[in-house]
């Protein structure tokens, strides 16, 4: 039943229960009235035994209506609340937790280890890096997936601060620049770290969230165990208002208004079977240890690690905790739903590799529920479906559907002759089941997405719609129409040599731009591409631009966060992507119109040139381009048409 | 010093509400009567008990159409209009239209426990056995003779000023 109208409902039996309440009360008072009057005056009227009879019945059938009708209305499952047949449980102990985990085809003396024997011996760097958040009509930084969800990346802005975290490999400093009225960027202060790493950024209203790591090597095992945490700082003085430290490894984060949520990894120890929380605001430290009661786990998947779920608060800066035991490697977030998927594993080593050759790959798809009061996140289902998920792009939901692309990798068995495959790709449309935690398969789309050997590479959700693109040695780009969600049909192919790596919806017409990658007959790459396309019903890309540099990587055609892009829907005078190509030192820019036969313009190169490497990000305030790189900042402005100014960084 | 005799059957009527007159001393029993001495000091209760033997046996008169109808004030539970007509309904002697109008009546029967319940009926306050609160704000009425009437929202206040009057 739809919430609404199990609220609706509810409602309703509510006010009749309170009429009739009332109605019954006043009932009362009149006739204790009555009874007085009668007394006064000596009327020898007896009220019938048989009125306290009906003022009984109707007192005891109403509120049996009432709990009947309630259990009726909340008692069954629904999207949003928990279906009765679970295939996911929980702990009740921590032996239980270990004694589960131990049972695990995985399990050996590497993994559910004696803390004892992992002492760290020393520490060393270890970098990492990427990803990003939002735009506003001023300004534009972090490009996201969802609108309203936030996603972590190196570089934030608010239209006034600019934060920056080098990408540079053990980067223990944050940049904290100011745009001056004039426009000028000025850089304020430098936050440095003595024994933390910067991962990501994340700017609200009022803080600076800082994500950090630290790293330790373990000897004789020679792997890393990380330490991470959440710096927040007033983003006006810079003052760390509050830490929040775990032994988990983050995979993924996401904010949404002022809430982050964390998505982490935790291997399980025998000393410590579940991850522990220490948190410092003020003077006040707490720590804490997750509740084993909050772990979920399959039968059928044993694993020594868990995936935990944190949302925490900064308006109240409470925070909530909830894991499943599984690693997981793609995470969506909209504003409430997680959708995680997994890799089902159940052979190890080489017998791995055969299992996929006779089954191919299978992943598992698990939804969590967010609710937007208490922050809470609640398992609801999940589903098995074939291929992996190679993007969190992959994953969409759109009403009540979960939309879902996957891909089976193209494996050349060298004991057939003829390798090719054909339907490695799917299109999952799923929704939940009411009486059980298993998705159903509402549509689903297999034949003639992709020609042989082709595998996905790209995928953009649109509401009723997606684009996918598949490439072997050419780059089939399908338009799928997801308006009946029981019958995706193909209803527009585009081809052209080459593939894209990431497409970006540009406008309400069908016009989208694809990051991606040129390639010869054979398939091999041979330098970057962008192209535009109109998808609606034409067959080939409207423009293509090949950049001149051969065999040039650029991350931003990897990390759709990284890409600063201001399409039609971006409310700003111009129009545009700009990215770096490592290597390069330079910031490119390229302006993009639709209505012009020329559609994408010659690059706009903002150069950092004594800048060894590459330049990292570009955020766009008010006109201006700002482009940082670990020691230099490039402006640009649009209005002249050139670089405006050039600073340099420690 | 004043001797009343009292039928037995309103004598005990009589020590039920005024549980004073048990105290005084019965000086003459005979057949169906009993004789009771009320000295000066008991003027006072003397003049209420009359009040209530008058409330309760008072007759009222009404003018019929073919005449006049003399009718206890016990026996009336209501009071309906119709137009020009008025209806007197009774527990036993059944209907008897009159020719007086409500409002008329209204204050004619003010001193005997009537109350006007709405446009069209005035009824016996002393019939009222049960009283029902309804959704729309009005009371529904149900009299010892099982008939229901409705006391209209205009109404209420004056019906519960009546009720509140000892």
């Amino acid at each position: 039943m739809m919430e609404w109208l199990r609220y609706g409902i509810f409602i309703i039996l509510l006010f009749i229960v309170i009429s009739v309440i009332l109605k019954m009360f006043t009932t009362f008072l009149w006739n204790k009235r009555l009874k007085t009057f009668q007394d006064n005056h000596e009327v020898d009227v007896t009220t019938p035994p048989r009125y306290k009879t009906v003022l009984w019945t109707r007192v005891v059938s109403l509120l049996l209506v009432f709990v009947l009708t309630s259990i009726f209305l909340f008692g069954q499952p629904t999207n949003y609340d928990k279906p009765s047949n679970l295939a996911a449980k929980t702990f009740v102990s921590e032996d239980e937790l270990l004694a589960f985990v131990s049972e695990s085809q995985y399990y050996n003396q590497f993994y559910l280890r004696s803390d004892s024997a992992l002492a760290p011996t020393d520490t060393f760097l270890v970098g990492e890096n990427i990803e990003s958040d939002n735009s506003d009509q001023g300004y534009l930084d972090t490009n996201v997936q969802v609108d309203g969800v936030m996603e972590a990346d190196i570089i934030k802005t608010d239209g006034t601060f600019i934060f920056y975290a080098p990408n540079s490999y053990g980067n223990q400093t944050i940049n904290a620049f100011e745009v001056t009225e004039n426009k000028d960027l000025v850089l304020r202060d430098q936050i440095k770290f003595e024994n933390h790493f910067v991962n990501d950024l994340f700017l609200t209203k009022e803080y600076l969230v800082a994500i950090l790591y630290e790293s330790y090597m373990y000897r004789p095992f020679f792997t890393t165990s990380r330490k991470q945490l959440v710096h927040v700082y007033d983003k006006n003085s810079l003052e760390l208002v509050y830490e929040f430290e775990s032994n988990l490894s983050f995979i993924e984060y996401r904010m949404i208004e002022d809430t982050l949520y964390i998505v982490g990894d935790y291997y399980i120890t025998k000393d410590n079977p579940t991850p522990k929380f220490d948190i410092i605001k003020g003077d006040v430290e707490t720590s804490y240890n997750l509740d084993v009661k909050k772990v979920f786990y399959y039968n059928e998947m044993s694993f020594p690690s868990m995936t935990v779920f944190i949302s925490l608060d900064l308006e109240t800066f409470t925070q909530k905790t909830m894991a499943f035991i599984g690693q997981v490697n793609q995470v969506y977030m909209n504003k409430d739903t997680i959708i995680v998927t997994q890799i089902i594993v159940k052979q190890f080593g080489w017998q791995l590799f055969e299992k996929i050759f006779q089954e191919g790959i299978t992943t598992r798809v698990m939804k969590f529920t967010i609710d937007d009061d208490s922050k809470n996140i609640a398992y609801r289902s999940y589903f098995d479906l074939k291929g992996l998920v190679q993007n969190q792009l992959w994953i969409d939901i759109e009403d009540q559907y979960l939309r879902i692309a996957s891909t089976e990798p193209y494996l050349v068995d060298f004991n057939l002759t003829d390798s090719v495959t054909n339907n490695l790709n799917n299109l999952y449309i799923l929704k939940d089941d009411l009486n059980s935690d298993l998705m159903v398969v509402v549509g689903h789309l297999n034949n003639g997405l992709g020609k042989k050997n082709e595998t996905i590479k790209s995928v953009s959700f649109n509401k009723d719609e997606v684009k996918i693109v598949t490439f072997y040695q050419t780059d089939p780009l399908y338009t799928i129409d997801l308006s009946t969600p029981s019958n995706p049909r193909i209803v527009n192919i585009i081809e052209e040599p080459g593939f894209s790596s990431y497409l970006h919806l540009w406008d309400d017409d069908g016009h989208i731009i694809g990051l991606g990658f040129q390639t010869d007959n054979n398939g091999r790459v041979t330098g970057l591409k962008i192209s535009a396309y109109q998808t609606n019903d034409s067959e080939e890309p409207l423009y293509t631009v090949e950049l001149d540099r051969k065999y040039g990587y650029s991350e931003q055609f990897y990390n759709h966060r990284a890409l600063l892009v201001s399409n039609a829907k971006a409310n700003t005078p111009y129009q545009f992507i700009g990215f770096s190509v490592n290597g390069t030192n330079q910031f490119l820019i390229y302006m993009i119109d639709f209505t012009k036969e020329q559609i994408i313009s010659e690059a706009i190169t903002i150069d950092h040139n004594k800048t060894y490497g590459n330049v990292d990000r570009g955020v766009y305030i008010g006109g201006m381009i700002y482009t940082f790189s670990k020691d230099k900042a490039v402006t640009y402005s649009f209005e002249q048409n050139e670089v405006t100014q050039s600073i340099d960084l420690d | 010093m004043i001797k009343i005799v009292f039928s037995k059957e309103d004598a005990k009527q009589l020590f039920n509400h005024f549980q004073y007159l048990s105290q005084l001393e019965v000086i003459e029993e005979q057949g169906d009567s009993l004789s009771i001495v009320f000295n000066e000091q008991d003027y006072e209760i003397l003049k209420e008990v009359f009040d209530y033997i008058q409330n309760d046996r008072t007759q009222l008169v009404f003018q019929t159409p073919s005449g006049y109808a003399k009718v206890p004030v016990y026996e009336i539970t209501y009071f309906e209009s119709f137009g020009n007509e008025v209806d007197l309904h009774t527990l036993s002697l059944g209907k008897i239209t009159i020719k007086e109008p409500l409002y008329q009546l209204e204050e004619l029967l003010a001193p005997h426990h009537f109350v006007r319940i709405s446009k069209s009926y005035i009824v016996n306050l002393k019939k009222v056995v049960f009283i029902r609160t309804t959704l729309n704000a009005k009371l529904d009425l149900e009299l010892n003779n099982r008939t229901h009437l409705q006391v209209s929202r205009s109404y209420v206040r004056q019906f519960k000023q009546k009720l509140d009057i000892k």
